[in-house]
């Protein structure tokens, strides 16, 4: 079920009104109605699926409690787990990569092997709640968080359906003890609310899936685009999947607070930021944490010295390069992420512009301006490779960027009122650059109703019903 | 009270902002141009009318082929090489009839006919040439339009004509305000389809009018057999004969119950034809997804697909009968 889809207007009434009525009459059992309406959202796609995640859950919650209670080794469980999960990710997401990969290579050497890819149907959401699931699990184990010995509160932790299907990833400390706590109606943040859907909802509908009509048709024609054409693509692109993803999560933020539930902030103006490094502490929050906690620190940090530090960089950004798919784009997306940074680990300067998250305190100077430029141009660069279909297209598409001859009369999809919108948004974003959210609480109880908030909402909402593009496009971080 | 006085204008002004803002974003979308589609289906109307069977009249021992029909004929919002014309001029010419003879095929579609329209451009077309078979590609809102009756229809499609004249009361500004809002008619359209989507035809709606029409034998359906009938003399009398394809709503297809009895009805007049054959696109088309027919979700003509389908029909029924005649 899609946030944008007429099926989950239908939904989203009726589950809050379930919800908000069990918490009237037995609320210490709300949490087993949103596990319900949670595995409806899911299984509105693929009931089969839900199996996995059931499966998954009933794993690390074994493991979880086996862990807490001593029962025989704890790494063995804690292996376990990982393993479980890890094994998941393996069969319904690289496996087929894999074995195609694996007869190619024999193939170049002239033997035959006769096996065939399997062609396995990757089950959305996949890779957001095996890791959240197993954050819990190595939580457990670390002891920095509590088991949790209810069943249902558990599985409603990992299928809570806001975040189920593209995050955030939800640290277990942070998601699970809402689910103990009572909800009040009257505490429920719901202007917010609604106008974190309306934001993300324009980011999705309005700016990702128009600028996605322009990003598709260029991708998809790299040898007949002129220069501009390409790097306009690259922009179309960068705008698509930065609206498409930040527009998921804002609508995710949204409804888990009309349930009552605040989620964590994903996304912190990533195309403001000052260098790459800065940019990986903006951009997919919840994942770069997760990697930075359980894969980052454990291979020692950055306290093994320079050499250390950089492998450990680019072994993070390798996973999280093929953590977004088995294609090696993805890989290389990872690999020039981690070129990207080295150079300000060698010159100790990764953590230069830390001061939006300790002061934030976005300085509205020159020199930052140039340094966001510069790390959107680095970033655009970096998107050409992920939303390549393979390096060679890759490749040609740079080639293209980077030949010489800007001939005007050849550009085609220079749209002014796509790229006002683009514009727009930036600039909006850089007004906000020193709150979490793009847009204040709307009021609507003291005494004014026309106000800059609420004319602001009510803009985005008629913006999402009459500028929406054709066809309706999935997400795209649901593949992933 | 002067805070009660205060909210309600503080009310008023957020309603007034709301239809504004909802103004402003609806014309602003009016003007973006997506991909540059709008030229592109702009260009290839205006070239239409010069494509490759829009030539005149018949060819000496070929089949004559003549085609008559509105937008969904003429292949608005295609390409030209997927417009129906083109697509069957093209499956004809690589075929022949039994007897030798080749397939000519001429073009006198024209967006927006309607049957009266079709009527006179026959007469035109058999008064300057001779042709073996005549194809129509009739569409249920045919008997709207220019038929020159005094009938609800006509009634609802005027009332615009209000829109100019100087109001004299609070009524007519308001209708006049809505009329000329884009917004309304925005909201009002994507309304009236999601309750056709349902099912639900709105009472006194163009649908609903045109249906009723039909099913009650209405002055614009009994005009309209009249001039179907006078059509059927017309080929008749030129040694010709009249094939006619209803074509369906592409946009509903999946409400073939809403339609099914009126293209019964219309079909149900070659008991009283002796020149005309009927090929039914609800039996071709009903129940099947609209959207793998129609252009796109804003636009309801027949897709590609859709022609070819329509095509091959028409295709085997001129070989099958067209053929036949010398």
């Amino acid at each position: 079920m899609l946030f944008n889809s007429l099926d989950f207007a239908w939904f989203l009434p009726l589950a809050l009104l379930l919800y908000w009525s069990a918490n009237r009459f037995f609320p210490r059992h709300a949490h087993a109605v949103l596990l319900l309406l949670s595995y409806y959202f899911y299984g509105y796609w693929n009931v089969k699926f839900l199996l996995l995640i059931v499966a998954s859950t009933a794993v690390d919650y074994i493991s979880g409690w086996a862990i807490y209670s001593g029962l025989g080794k704890r790494k063995a469980w804690l292996m376990s787990s990982i393993i479980f999960n890890l094994a998941v990710l393996m069969v319904f997401k690289y496996f087929g990569f894999f074995v195609a990969e694996f007869t190619g290579a024999f193939s170049l050497l002239g033997y035959d092997l006769g096996i065939v890819a399997p062609n396995i149907v990757l089950p959305v959401g996949i890779s957001f709640y095996t890791f959240q699931t197993m954050s819990y699990t190595i939580d457990v184990y670390r002891g920095k968080v509590e088991y949790e010995s209810n069943f249902l509160r558990f599985a409603t932790y990992v299928a809570f359906f806001p975040q189920l299907v593209a995050g955030p990833i939800e640290k277990a400390s942070s998601l699970l003890p809402q689910f103990r706590t009572k909800k009040i109606l009257g505490e429920v943040k719901w202007r917010l609310a609604v106008s974190m859907i309306a934001v993300g909802l324009f980011k999705k509908v309005v700016i990702a899936d128009n600028a996605a009509v322009y990003a598709d048709r260029i991708f998809g024609n790299v040898e007949a685009s002129s220069t501009i054409d390409l790097w306009l693509g690259a922009l179309y692109f960068a705008f698509q999947i930065y609206g498409d993803f930040s527009g998921y999560t804002d609508v995710a933020m949204g409804v888990a607070l009309l349930f009552g539930i605040r989620l964590s902030v994903n996304f912190k103006y990533p195309y403001l930021s000052r260098d790459i490094a800065e940019f990986w502490r903006r951009w997919h929050v919840s994942l770069s944490s997760w990697f930075k906690e359980y894969v980052y620190f454990p291979l020692g940090g950055s306290k093994g010295g320079i050499l250390t530090t950089l492998r450990n960089v680019f072994i993070v950004f390798l996973v999280s390069g093929i953590w977004h798919g088995a294609n090696w784009t993805f890989l290389y997306w990872g690999f020039l992420n981690g070129l990207y940074i080295a150079p300000l680990v060698i010159l100790g300067l990764n953590r230069a512009n830390i001061s939006f998250e300790k002061h934030r305190n976005l300085s509205s100077g020159l020199v930052d301006v140039g340094k966001m430029v510069f790390t959107f141009f680095l970033t655009l660069n970096a998107w050409v490779v992920f939303r390549s279909d393979s390096m060679s297209d890759a490749w040609v598409y740079f080639e293209g960027m980077y030949s010489t001859g800007l001939d005007w009369s050849s550009v085609t999809s220079l749209d002014p009122i796509m790229l006002s919108l683009m514009i727009l948004l930036t600039l909006w974003e850089y007004s906000r650059r020193n709150d979490d959210f793009l847009i204040g609480e709307p009021k609507f109880s003291s005494g004014r109703l026309f106000n800059r908030d609420n004319l602001l909402v009510v803009a985005l909402l008629w913006a999402v019903i009459l500028m929406r593009p054709v066809e309706s496009l999935s997400f795209v971080y649901f593949q992933f | 009270m002067s805070t009660f006085n205060f909210r309600i204008f503080d009310i008023a002004l957020f309603l007034l902002g709301i239809v504004v803002l909802g103004e402003v974003i609806v014309r602003i979308d009016e003007i973006w141009d997506r991909d540059g589609l709008k030229d592109v289906v702009a260009l290839e109307a205006r070239t239409r009318f010069d494509n490759d069977y829009r030539s005149d009249g018949s060819k000496e021992g070929s089949l004559s082929v003549l085609v008559l029909g509105d937008s969904y004929v003429f292949g608005a919002g295609l390409k030209r090489e997927d417009t129906l014309v083109q697509v069957l001029g093209q499956k004809l010419e690589h075929h022949s009839c039994s007897d030798g003879r080749s397939v000519h095929l001429s073009d006198r579609s024209m967006p927006s006919a309607n049957l009266a329209d079709v009527s006179r451009l026959l007469t035109a077309a058999l008064d300057s040439a001779e042709y073996d078979q005549v194809v129509y590609g009739y569409n249920i809102n045919d008997i709207e339009g220019s038929l020159n009756l005094k009938n609800g229809g006509d009634d609802l499609i005027e009332s615009g004509a209000k829109m100019g004249n100087k109001p004299s009361n609070v009524i007519d500004w308001v209708y006049n305000i809505v009329y000329a809002s884009h917004l309304a008619h925005r909201v009002l359209h994507g309304l009236h389809s999601w309750l056709n989507h349902q099912g639900i035809l709105l009472p006194m709606s163009k649908a609903y009018l045109t249906n009723k029409w039909y099913e009650e034998n209405g002055d614009p359906w009994r005009k309209g057999k009249e001039l179907i009938i006078e059509m059927d003399a017309k080929v008749g009398d030129s040694g010709s004969s009249l094939v006619i394809f209803t074509m369906p709503f592409f946009n509903l297809l999946e409400q073939e119950n809403l339609f099914r009895r009126v293209d019964d009805e219309i079909i149900s007049t070659r008991n009283e034809l002796r020149n005309t054959a009927f090929l039914s696109g609800w039996d071709a088309f009903g129940g099947y997804s609209s959207d793998a027919f129609q252009i796109s979700r804003q636009d309801s003509h027949p897709n590609a697909d859709a022609v070819e389908l329509i095509a091959d029909q028409l295709m085997r029924f001129i070989f099958r009968n067209g053929c036949l005649s010398q």
